[in-house]
């Protein structure tokens, strides 16, 4: 049986193309690139909690909120959000929508080497190349920018916080 | 020019030709006397029916049977006027066809020939009486049309019979009627002179003149109001005229005249005709090109919004797509693992790397065919809209041109606003000539003869004017109760010293009695006095009459003046009662009908009665007697059949 949503009559193309693993992966990835590069600098955990790639991928995904996004991670996250309150309502249903596709894509970096588990959080392993086009590039600019915010944050506390929910229930 | 009764006749029924005659003397007193039933009253009646009255009073019975026409012969200094009516037929009230012959010598007819109605016999002898038609009488059928004065107005002058002469509350007869009542009062005024035929010349001239004043008065009035309203109408009209261009501009006009120069020159100007107006040929055309290139154009426009809209649209979904294909591209970037990637969990190989290789190859190939567009349809979908645009460039440019044509004539040629401003126009100059009219009442109308008029008026009220007439009344009145004073002297009544007077506005008569109120005579006993006052009455008024030269003719027809001293069945005759006080009254009566009739001018005076008193001046009177069984109105020979 296979749980992966492929092109057909019933989910469509364009569903397809929004929701593959391979570019749910590609953001899992590139969010975790980028909190391990800043959680390095406050010599932090390396790795990403779950829940927040699938919030990640939950924001990269629309073209609409990924051009939202911060362009540098300078920004807090509790400003980020603050800006945007209509994220806070909106993040719980889309982050649940999210879910079958998050563990396809998942699944799909882990078994292509490039994501691995560690300790109930997501690790990079193995190099993912640098993408070539146009959104390809955007969805890794905003990723690694969001993984460094998350990273600023300090704790997944905190980023609970800044978020608005509790992980876990 | 009037007249007396120089004689009556009566045809005999039948043949005609026998007549019976009664000869008068134009003046003195005559007295036919008689006893009852012989045809003295009926004297009186046929002088009446012979004056034209409406209807005959002549009993019926021996006369109606035995006489078929009746007659009268009136003289006056010049000639003689013969009127002879035949009696009514059975069952009719008169009759309307009248014998008239005029005449020095005229006389009775042999044989009457009845060529005249009753209205122009009427004329006749109020012409032979002297009587001029003065339109005076109240008409109730024509209210503007006053009916004229003719001798029926002044018949009942002329008589006293005997239900009158002695009534307390009648004093002339045929007064009962309401509507001759009030034609004999009116036509009174005429026969007394108060009102001539120059009277109403004056009453017409002034009646015009008080019309003209009326006018006058009107015209200044009505040009003050003009002048008062007609400055603040004369400028919201020139102001109208200044927007439609049918004055000059200029200062603003300060007076009535300056805005009537204005307004005159606007009825001058001559506008387009709507004809001349509606005949600008061009402007049609290229109205109809106008339109056609606007619908050409917009139905070009939305040609080239459909193909925009396409290639927009194509470009979106290819941009889409585009996007679609890179997310789905992103697997490329992925290392390759083998065909069976494990579960990150157990490490079991349930993913089937070919079965998602697969999916990712034919969502590429199929977002490529959507991202990568056919260019040729596009290509040519390109070219079709560059030919629209170059197309609607083109309509643009050349209905810019058509427009600008037609902004350029507009304004010069648009032929319903021509069309509607000459329409206005004309209307404009129609109200502006109306206001003109009206303006040249305002002119101050010069009225010169305003004083000579007032001066007319102010104459002719004072001569003709009901107050100046009533005054005249009045002065007659006056001299009418001393006539009759004189006259009451002369006779046995009770109140002899107290003035009597004839009521010329009601003809009633009225004593002063005691000095101290006038009261009428229905309010006075005895038969005796009425008798006495009226004898005065009437014998004052023909003095009157004759005093101021009326056409009254001087005629006084009077019956049984005795009666209400001796019954009829009764009547004074000398011998058999002497010395009475009640023969005493009659002869004091018919000394003074005696005295009037010969000494005081008074020239005839007809009286029927029984009385047969001895004295020689009464014997002299007597004309015709009629106590023995041989004479009678009628002769008793026609009574023989």
């Amino acid at each position: 049986m296979n749980d992966v949503n492929g092109p057909n009559f019933d989910t469509g193309l364009d569903l397809f193309a929004h929701t593959n693993p391979a570019f749910v992966s590609a953001v899992v990835y590139w969010t975790c690139k980028g909190y391990s590069e800043n959680a390095a600098k406050k010599a932090a955990v390396l790795s990403l909690a779950i829940p927040w790639c699938l919030v990640s991928v939950a924001l990269v995904a629309p073209d609409r909120l990924r051009d939202a996004l911060p362009e540098t991670s300078a920004r807090r996250l509790s400003n980020l959000m603050a800006e945007h309150p209509d994220w806070k309502i909106s993040i719980a249903d889309a982050v649940r929508l999210w879910v079958p596709s998050f563990w396809a894509g998942l699944r799909y970096g882990i078994a292509k080497g490039t994501l691995n588990l560690t300790s109930g959080r997501i690790a990079l392993q193995q190099r993912l190349d640098s993408p070539a086009t146009p959104t390809g590039l955007a969805v890794q600019k905003k990723s690694i920018t969001l993984g460094k915010v998350f990273a600023n944050e300090g704790s997944d506390a905190a980023i609970a916080l800044a978020l608005g929910v509790e992980v876990g229930r | 020019m009037t007249w007396r009764i120089r004689a009556i006749a009566l045809y005999r029924a039948g043949d005609r030709k026998e007549r019976r005659e009664i000869n008068f003397d134009l003046s003195r007193l005559q007295i036919i006397t008689g006893v009852s039933a012989r045809g003295k009253s009926s004297v009186l009646d046929i002088v009446s029916y012979c004056l034209l009255s409406g209807g005959c009073s002549i009993p019926k019975g021996t006369i109606r049977e035995r006489v078929s026409d009746v007659g009268m012969v009136c003289e006056n200094a010049v000639e003689k006027l013969a009127i002879v009516r035949a009696l009514p037929m059975e069952g009719e009230l008169s009759s309307g066809a009248v014998h008239l012959e005029r005449g020095p010598n005229v006389w009775f007819p042999e044989t009457p020939d009845p060529r005249w109605n009753l209205d122009t016999a009427k004329e006749a002898l109020g012409d032979f009486t002297g009587i001029e038609a003065v339109p005076l009488l109240e008409n109730s059928q024509s209210p503007a049309e006053p009916s004229a004065v003719n001798i029926r107005h002044c018949a009942p002058f002329l008589f006293q019979p005997q239900d009158v002469i002695a009534s307390r509350n009648m004093t002339f007869p045929w007064l009962d009627d309401p509507f001759f009542r009030r034609h004999v009062l009116d036509a009174l005024d005429y026969f007394l002179g108060l009102v001539t035929m120059q009277t109403m010349v004056l009453r017409a001239e002034l009646r015009q003149l008080l019309a003209e004043q009326r006018r006058a008065q009107q015209a200044a009035e009505e040009a003050r109001r003009l002048r008062a309203y007609g400055f603040e109408r004369g400028l919201s009209l020139r102001n109208d005229a200044l927007v439609l261009e049918l004055v000059q501009e200029g200062s603003d006009p300060t007076s009535l005249e300056d805005i009537l120069v204005a307004l005159k020159s606007a009825t001058a100007a001559t506008p387009d005709s709507v004809a001349t107006a509606g005949n600008q040929v061009p402007f049609d055309r290229i109205q109809g090109e106008e339109a056609r290139l606007r619908a050409t154009l917009r139905r070009e426009e939305l040609r080239l919004a459909e193909l925009s809209r396409y290639m927009d649209g194509a470009r979106q979904r290819g941009a889409t797509a585009q996007r679609q294909l890179d997310r789905i591209r992103l697997h490329e970037l992925f290392p390759d693992y083998g065909d069976t990637m494990q579960c990150p969990l157990c490490l079991s190989g349930t993913l089937s790397a070919k079965e998602i290789e697969a999916q990712f190859t034919f969502a590429s190939e199929a977002l490529s065919a959507v991202a990568d567009r056919p260019h040729r349809v596009e290509s040519r979908v390109e070219n079709e809209r560059e030919k629209v645009v170059e197309r609607v460039t083109d309509l643009r440019a050349r209905l810019n041109t058509v427009q600008d044509q037609l902004m350029k004539l507009l304004p010069l040629q648009r032929p319903a606003l021509l069309t509607e401003e000459a329409i206005r126009k004309r209307l404009l100059q129609g109200r502006i000539s109306e206001y003109i009219r009206a303006m040249s009442r305002v002119e101050p109308v010069v009225d010169t003869d305003a004083a000579k008029r007032e001066a007319r008026i102010k104459e002719l009220t004072a001569q003709i004017s009901e107050t100046a007439i009533e005054r005249q009344r009045q002065m007659l009145q006056e001299r009418l109760t001393d006539i009759i004073a004189e006259v009451v002297k002369k006779l046995d009544v009770e109140f002899k010293d107290d003035p009597v007077r004839l009521d010329l506005k009601k003809l009633i008569i009225e004593v002063k009695v005691r000095g101290q109120r006038w009261v009428p005579l229905s309010e006075i006993g005895s038969a005796a006095n009425w008798l006495s006052y009226h004898l005065a009455v009437a014998i004052g008024l023909h003095r009157l009459f004759r005093q101021q030269e009326s056409s009254v003719p001087p005629v006084l027809l009077i019956d049984q003046p005795s009666q209400v001293w001796f019954p009829s069945d009764r009547g004074p005759r000398e011998g058999v009662i002497a010395e009475d006080k009640d023969l005493e009254a009659v002869r004091r009566v018919y000394r003074l009908l005696h005295d009037c009739a010969t000494k005081d001018g008074f020239p005839q005076i007809i009286v029927v009665d029984h009385a047969d008193l001895s004295e020689p001046w009464f014997r002299e009177s007597i004309r015709e007697d009629w106590h023995d069984e041989e004479h009678a109105l009628v002769p008793p020979s026609w009574l023989a059949d």
